[in-house]
This record gives structure tokens, sequence and C-alpha cells, in this order.
């Protein structure tokens, strides 16, 4: 571990260790402020920063403390409510003993220093001050006397006579000086037992006050190296009155005396000065005292925070872990506190998130390979041809797939969620379709296939449905499941197929005999007419003429079908097809029909890749079929309309024709390509059929039906930008094509 | 001679321990302890009423007169025994108009007062000589405290004729023997020590 590391590691701790201890030992430091000498007091002011700075950063920091619980607490953090109590409680229990200590360290503290100042030691040095100066008094009275009678000897002399006098008197005497003053404090003379260079003692303002009063003056002083010297005065009279020389005497107060006085003095001072310090003293300690249970609460308060999160923090961790995984997230590995409990919890937590994380994993996997069945079922739905609606026992849509909603026309994705029998009411064959999935619901059946014909304007639709009941394995709501076809297109091919071969054996069956029947006919006619009376031979004639009448017409109805199932034989151009539907149009409008003909062709229609005489065939039949069916109408109107429309992905050319004729019979709309279906007295019901063939032969598609506004419908869908090919695919359906027909 | 109050700047450890107490002040304010403050110490005026410089056979002597804020506590208090000391500061500066000043004397006075409880006496003591004087009365020892005469401070020769000098001077007082620590931390109770303002004047010599 580099430098680096480690002082991040631990430069904190370091830090925090070297500031507690500072601050610790500026603590004892204050806490003993009043018993340390000068030089202490020059450290003071940084000793006091020292705990203040100190105290405040206890404070910063417990005001971040309680903000950021009181924080989390309104916002409802996880554990912050225990947190707060926890440390309520700690606080509570370190608050109240130091509160209850501090009440009685104040109460001893100010007992306590009080009764330092009893009466008895105030008043016994009260009385030791008294002794002192008693038993001085006798003394200084004495010395008094005394300096009152050498004042008395004194007065007679002259100035120049008394320094003999006062010397010889010092000496007699145990004075220490002799001084005799004159006007304006002037020394007269002066006798000292003292140093040379000491001054003698002066007269002073106050003595000399005295002395003018009359009143003998004494006092007991101080000297400046700290012993007691009695100072006494008396003036020298003259005459009998007092004149202005005045007699200082100084004399000395005995050592052990003196010793003793000033013990006294110092007794006295050094107790007037406690007697100053009380009350400081108290305030100061109280001070103090107050200042370290600050600190004692602020820093108790903070432990408990440090507490409450050392006990709380393992179980907001586990709560934390708890809502990860409520949230899903189990890869959630909580910290070991401890080996106690919590540790125990958090190690049992740590083995359950395992587990369900494991579980989570073989689940997913689980649900993966479900989902990946259920996106190939979805996949192979969606391509089916055939519609498959899963649905709810109360008939409510749960899945369906695209070709579902192909086959009735109705996008089924809107309906899932809703009930099956109450969508789409607007469309017939979806409402038809739902009438009779009811009745065979109704008569509780729940595995059933039938065949359904629904009818649409198109014509008949043939659905072949199943229903199956779903399996309840999973305890959810029974339901079911119907698939159906539309089997249409497939009909219809087995019948073309049908018709195909019919007509082929028919043109194979009956067309060889006629060409002998008629050639017998024929020969009958022309060998027997002659050799027969008039009358035989109009028979004969008539006879023959039907028969060969009748064969002509058999044979045309042969051709025709012999037409019908001939196999294909293309010739495919590029052409335009709307020159070619003008140039069919106009040989009818030459017929001189009495019907009218409209053309609405669109300009912009590309050439398209067709058999010319094929499509021009197609045309013929169709104008044919509705001139024919406009027969007799006065006016009667053909409408051939062409235009670009899409089928499915491709482009195709769309030709319509329409007439307002009877139109399509109602129960004949979806057989009319049927071969020999028609409505007509003469018709040989090939027509439509034929019409049919060549258009699936080019890839086209048609459709029959009826106007609204009366009159029938034929469209046709050719295939454009590409050579049209035998159909082999199914006709597409109408949901597939709904666009195009608005 | 103009007389204008003015203030000094202070020390660096001056302001540290200014600071010191105005944070303690901030933590500790409202504690039980403020309650104890009460007046029985120095109360009332104190200054340096008057001051001036006396030229007398080539020496400078300084005469001043300073209002002592004794209150009858005080006068209490120094019957018991305990001491007031009076010091007083003189400063002597060049005044100069585009360099700071340059400081010429500078001298510091301190007085002591106690009473002697034995003697039954006041006793003036002179710090700086030695010196002292008994007196019988507290009013008398105050007058004589309060009254500064003749104090030689400044030969002749140390100023020159044609310069301009400011003499200051400012007294202190301190009462009892409150040790520095306790006066700290009672920083509000402001009755054992006194400064006065800077009296100042100016010397024409």
């Amino acid at each position: 571990m580099d430098l680096a590391a480690v002082t991040r590691k631990y430069g904190a701790t370091v830090l925090g260790t070297i500031g507690v201890v500072l601050w610790l030992a500026a603590l004892y430091l204050l806490g003993s402020v009043a018993q340390h000498s000068a030089e202490f007091n020059k450290w003071l002011p940084w000793i006091l920063l020292i705990n203040i700075s100190g105290l405040l950063t206890l404070f910063v920091l417990l005001a971040i403390k309680l903000s950021g619980l009181f924080r989390d607490y309104r916002r409802h953090v996880p554990g912050s409510r225990l947190k707060g109590r926890t440390v309520a409680i700690f606080s509570a229990l370190a608050v109240a003993p130091i509160l209850i200590v501090y009440y009685f360290s104040v109460q001893f503290l100010n007992r306590g220093i009080d009764s330092w100042f009893e009466m008895e030691v105030s008043q016994g040095l009260k009385d030791t001050r008294e002794l002192s100066h008693a038993a001085l008094e006798v003394r200084v009275r004495e010395f008094l006397q005394h300096t009152q009678s050498v004042a008395h000897e004194l007065s007679p002399l002259a100035d120049f006579e008394l320094i003999g006098t006062l010397d010889r008197e010092r000496r007699e005497s145990t004075a220490l000086e002799f001084t005799v003053v004159g006007t304006q404090a002037r020394i007269v003379a002066t006798s000292s037992d003292r140093p040379m260079d000491t001054l003698p003692v002066p007269a002073t303002d106050e003595m000399m006050l005295q002395l003018r009063r009359g009143r003998p003056y004494v006092s007991l002083d101080t000297d400046a190296i700290g012993g007691y010297v009695i100072r006494a005065a008396a003036p020298l009279e003259r005459n009998g009155s007092s004149s202005a020389r005045v007699l200082i005497a100084l004399y000395p107060v005995p050592q052990q005396l003196s010793q003793l006085a000033d013990t006294v003095q110092r007794s006295y001072t050094q107790y007037a000065n406690l007697v100053q310090l009380r009350q400081p003293l108290k305030s100061t300690y109280m001070l103090i005292l107050s200042f370290v249970v600050l600190m004692s609460l602020t820093a108790a308060v903070y432990g408990a925070f440090f507490a409450a999160q050392r006990l709380v923090q393992p179980v907001q961790d586990l709560i934390a872990g708890t809502r990860a995984v409520a949230k899903g997230n189990y890869d959630t590995k909580l910290p070991l506190p401890s080996r106690d409990e919590l540790g125990f919890l958090v190690t049992s937590f740590n083995d359950m998130t395992k587990r369900l994380g494991r579980a989570r994993e073989e689940t997913r996997r689980s649900q993966q390979a479900v989902e990946a069945q259920r996106a190939g079922l979805a996949v192979i739905l969606a391509r089916l041809s055939t519609g498959v609606v899963s649905l709810e026992s109360d008939l409510t849509v749960r899945t369906a797939n695209q070709a579902a909603s192909a086959i009735l026309g109705v996008d089924l994705e809107e309906a899932v969620g809703r009930k099956f029998d109450e969508t789409f009411s607007e469309s017939p064959l979806f409402t038809q379709f739902i009438a009779d999935i009811k009745l065979r619901l109704g008569a509780e059946q729940s595995d059933w296939r039938e065949q359904i014909e629904l009818l649409s304007d198109s014509g008949k639709r043939v659905l072949m449905c199943a229903c199956t009941a779903l399996p309840n394995d999973l305890g959810g709501a029974p339901g079911m499941v119907l698939v159906f076809d539309d089997i249409t297109t497939l009909l219809q091919a087995q019948r073309d197929a049908a018709w195909g071969e019919v007509a082929r054996r028919l043109a194979h069956e009956i067309k060889n005999p006629l060409t002998p029947i008629q050639l017998s006919a024929e020969r009958i006619q022309r060998k027997f007419s002659g050799n027969m009376n008039p009358e035989d031979a109009q028979v004969l004639e008539r006879a023959t003429h039907t028969i060969v009448a009748q064969v002509e017409a058999m044979k045309q109805m042969v051709n025709a079908f012999s037409e019908y199932a001939r196999a294909p034989d293309m010739h495919f151009s590029r052409f335009d097809l709307n020159q070619l539907i003008t140039e069919v149009v106009d040989l009818y409008r030459v017929q001189a029909s009495s019907a009218e003909l409209k053309l609405e062709l669109e300009l912009n229609l590309p050439n398209i890749i067709a058999d010319r005489i094929r499509i021009r065939q197609i045309l013929n039949n169709l104008v044919t079929n509705s001139l024919e069916a406009l027969e007799g109408r006065a006016d009667a109107r053909v409408d051939i309309e062409t235009h670009i429309a899409e089928d499915g992905p491709k482009q195709v050319a769309a030709i319509v024709v329409t007439d307002n004729g009877p139109g399509f019979h109602r129960d004949l709309i979806g057989t009319v390509f049927d071969p020999y279906v028609t409505s007509k007295p003469k018709g040989t019901g090939l027509g439509l059929a034929i019409v049919k063939k060549i258009v699936e032969e080019h890839g086209g598609r048609i459709e029959a039906d009826n106007r609204r506004t009366g009159g029938a419908r034929v469209r046709i869908l050719l295939p454009l930008g590409e050579t049209a090919r035998p159909s082999s695919g199914r006709e597409p359906r109408k949901g597939e094509h709904r666009r195009e027909r608005v | 001679m103009n007389a204008a109050p003015s203030k000094p700047p202070r020390g660096y450890a001056a302001a540290a321990e200014h600071c010191a107490v105005l944070l303690l002040a901030a933590v500790l304010a409202g504690t039980p302890c403020s309650s104890t403050a009460r007046a029985d110490g120095l109360e009332g005026r104190f200054e340096v009423r008057s001051a001036d410089l006396d030229l007398k056979e080539g020496v400078y002597h300084l005469n001043a007169r300073v209002d002592l804020p004794v209150s009858d506590a005080v006068r209490r208090g120094m019957a018991e025994g305990l001491p007031l000391t009076l010091e007083l500061d003189l400063d002597i500066e060049h005044v100069r108009q585009l360099l700071p000043n340059s400081r010429v004397a500078e001298l510091t006075q301190r007085y002591h007062l106690q009473y002697n409880a034995v003697s039954a006496r006041y006793i003036l003591r002179n710090e700086n000589s030695g010196q002292q004087e008994s007196l019988g009365t507290l009013d008398a020892a105050l007058e004589q405290l309060s009254e500064i005469r003749g104090l030689p401070v400044l030969d002749k020769s140390l100023i020159t004729a044609d310069r301009r000098y400011e003499a200051n001077v400012r007294a202190k007082i301190d009462y009892g023997t409150v040790p520095f620590s306790l006066r700290l931390l009672m920083f509000w109770v402001n009755e054992w020590h006194r400064d006065s303002d800077w009296y100042t004047w100016t010397l024409q010599p």
C-alpha cells in the first residue's frame, strides 16, 4: 500500500485523534485556569480558541447530523425512524446523568466556595488584627510619651544646640532617628542610627495638620524593606506655647513583633483577596463546568448518533436490500456487520437473495424458452392462411392472427380484450359468423367442426370452422380456440376442375358423333327427298333441318365446352388496354345498340403484358352479357372504367364493367363464374366461366357483385409490369383488398 | 496645548485575545454564570483629566490629574486590604508629515496603594522608585494617587526646537488581585481593570 493510500485511509483518523487529544488537553488546562501562573495566561486565549473551536466543530457536526436525520425522517428514508428513536434514547441516557452531575456540581461549587469564607475565619482574622493592634498600641504610646518628653527637653534649646542633645537622647533611647524640623518643614537638626544614605523622615502634611490642631501624632508605618517602625511627632514649646519646631522620632518595632504583624497583615490581605475572588471563582468554575458539560452533552449526542448509526446501519442495509430484492435486483449482497445476531440475519438475507437470484435465473431461462416458443408460434400463426382466434369462456378475444382478420374482413387486433360478439357489428359477414358460432356454442359442444356458409357482397363464402376447448391446466379461466379457413376458393377450384373434366369429356364424347349425325341427316334428305311425295318430302326436310340445326347447336355448345376446357395457349404482348377497350366498345356502338356505352379510362394506365386476343374475348363477353341483360330497357347504360389499383404489394390494372340492369340473381351471385350457371334463357352459362378462366390464366382476379343502386358489376384486376402467368395461387381474399374497393 | 482622545493600534496578541473572548461570548452567552456579574468593583468615569509637561532646570516634568473610578464598594474593599494599582503610560512622539511618527520617550509609572490593617494606614508606594508614603485616610491616599506632580520624564536635550512633538498619557487601574485568566473568562465583568483613553497634547519646545 503506497503512502497516498495510507494517507487516504488513516489520515482523517489520525487528524481526528490529534484534534481530540489537543482538545482534551486544552480542556484540562482550562479547567485548572485559576491555578496557573501569569506565564500561562499568555496561552489562555489560544486554549480558549481551541476549546471553542472544538465545541463549534461539535456543534456543526451535530447540526449536520440532526439536519440529515430530520431530512431522512421527512423523506421516510428506511431506518430513519429507528435511527431517530435510537439517537433519542441514547441521548437521553447520556444527557440525564450529565445534567444530574451538573446540577450537583453547581450546588457543590456554590456551597464549597462559600464554605471557605465562613464567619469564623473572617472574625478570627479581625480579632487577630485587633490583637496585633492592641499589642503595638502600648508600645506606640510609650514611644509617643518618650517623644514628648524629649521634645520638652529640647524646647528651651536654640537650633544650634539641638544636634548634641538629639544625638545624646537618641543614643540613650531605642529610637532610630530624631529630627527637628522648623518652618516650611525645614530640617533643623537630625540624629539617625540608620544608614547614611537614608534621608530623614520628612514631616508630612497630615502630621503637621494634626500638630497644629494640638494633638500628638504617632503612627505605625511600614518601612521600605517590609519592617514596621513607629513614627511620633511632638512640638517643641517655647514659653509655654508651641513653636514652629517639631520633633519627629522614629522607633523600631522589635523584629519578632514586626514579623508577627507582617504575618497578620499578609493573612488579612490574602483573605481579602480571597473574599474578592469568591464570586469570580464561582462564576469562572461554573462557566468552565458549564462549558465542559455543554461539550460533554454535545459529544454524548454526537456519540449517540455514531452508536445509532452503527446499530441501524445493518438494519438500513437490510431494508435497502429488501427493497432492491422487491424491485428484482437479486444480486444485492449486504456487508457482514459483525458475528452477532444481526450478522446472522444479514448472512441469511444474503443466502436468500442468492437462492432467489438462482431461481430467477432459472425462471428467466424457462421464460425465454416459453417466449421463444410463443414467438415461434406467433410467427406460425401469422403465416398461417388459417384463421385462429382464442376466446375466453365469455367470448372475450384473447388472441387473433392476421389470417382470421383477413378471412372475416375485420381487424381482430382491435377486438383483443373485448367481447367477440360485441365488436364489428357493422360488418354483415362478421355478424353472420358470430351468429353461427354462438349458435354452435349454445349447443354446449366443446369440440366441433362445421362448414359455415356466409353470404357476402361478392357472393357466398364457405368457411371450415373448428372449435376446441382450451385446457385449463394453469388454473386460469377456461377458454376455446376457433380455427377456420376460407375454403370458397378451394371449392371453386374443385368445381372448376370438375367442370373442366365434364367439358373435356363432353367435347370428346359428344362432338365426335355429331358430324356423322349431321352428315347422315343431310344424306337422308338428299337421297329420299326426291323419291317422296311433296308432303313427306317437306316433313323429311323439316326433320333433317331440325337435326342439322340441333347438331349445329350442339356443336356450338360442345365448342364452348371445348373452349372452356382447353389448355391455355397464350401469346403475350405489351399493348394499351385502354385502346383495346375503345376498339371493342366502338364495335358495339357500330352495331347500333340501344344501350349507352360510356368509358371512363385512366389516361396514365401503363401498357399491360397479356394475350390481346383473350383480353378482347373477356371484354366481348362482359359487354355482351351486359347488353343482353339490358335488352328492353330504355335507359340502358354500360360503364367501363379502368384505373390503377393495388392488389397487396403489387399494382394492377383494374377493369370495372357495370350496368344498370337487374344485376345478378342473389342466389346465383356466389356461383356466377361456375359453368352452366346462367339466368338467361338462351345462355350456355359458360361466358363468365371462360372470362374467369382467362383472367386467372393471366394471374389476375375477377369479382362480381351487384351495385347498391342496382345493376351488376364485374371487376377484373390484371397485373401490371410483368408477364401474366396462369394463376396457381389461391384467390386473394376480400379482407386483403378492402382499400381498393373504396 | 490641544487635548484629543485617540486609540493607538493594539497588538496581534491582543487581537487574538479579543477574538477568543468574542467566540467565548458567542458560545457561552446565556449561561447561568452571566447572571453572577455584579457591580462591586471599579465604577464611574476613569480618565486623565489634565496633563502637561513643565520644563524645570532642563528637564520636562509631568503634571497630571487622573479621575479615579472608585466607588463605595471599592472603598470598602480597600479598607479590607484589597490593593489598587495605577499605571501611567507616557508617550512622546515626533510628529512627521509623510512618515510615521517616531517615538522620542516612553515611560510607565506604577503606583500601588494598599491598606495596612495592623497599622491602620494606607501605604502608597511608587513601584518605580520604591518610595512609599503612609497616609491616614483613604481620601488622602486617593488624592495623593490621582495627583501626579513634578514627575521628571524627559531631558530637554532630546527635544529639537523647530520640530513638532505630541505627548500622550494614558492611565490603567487595577483593583484587587483577580488573575488575568479569571478576568479573561469573566470578560463581561469590567470591575477589576480599566484603561483610560489616551490624553494627547502638542508639546511646543
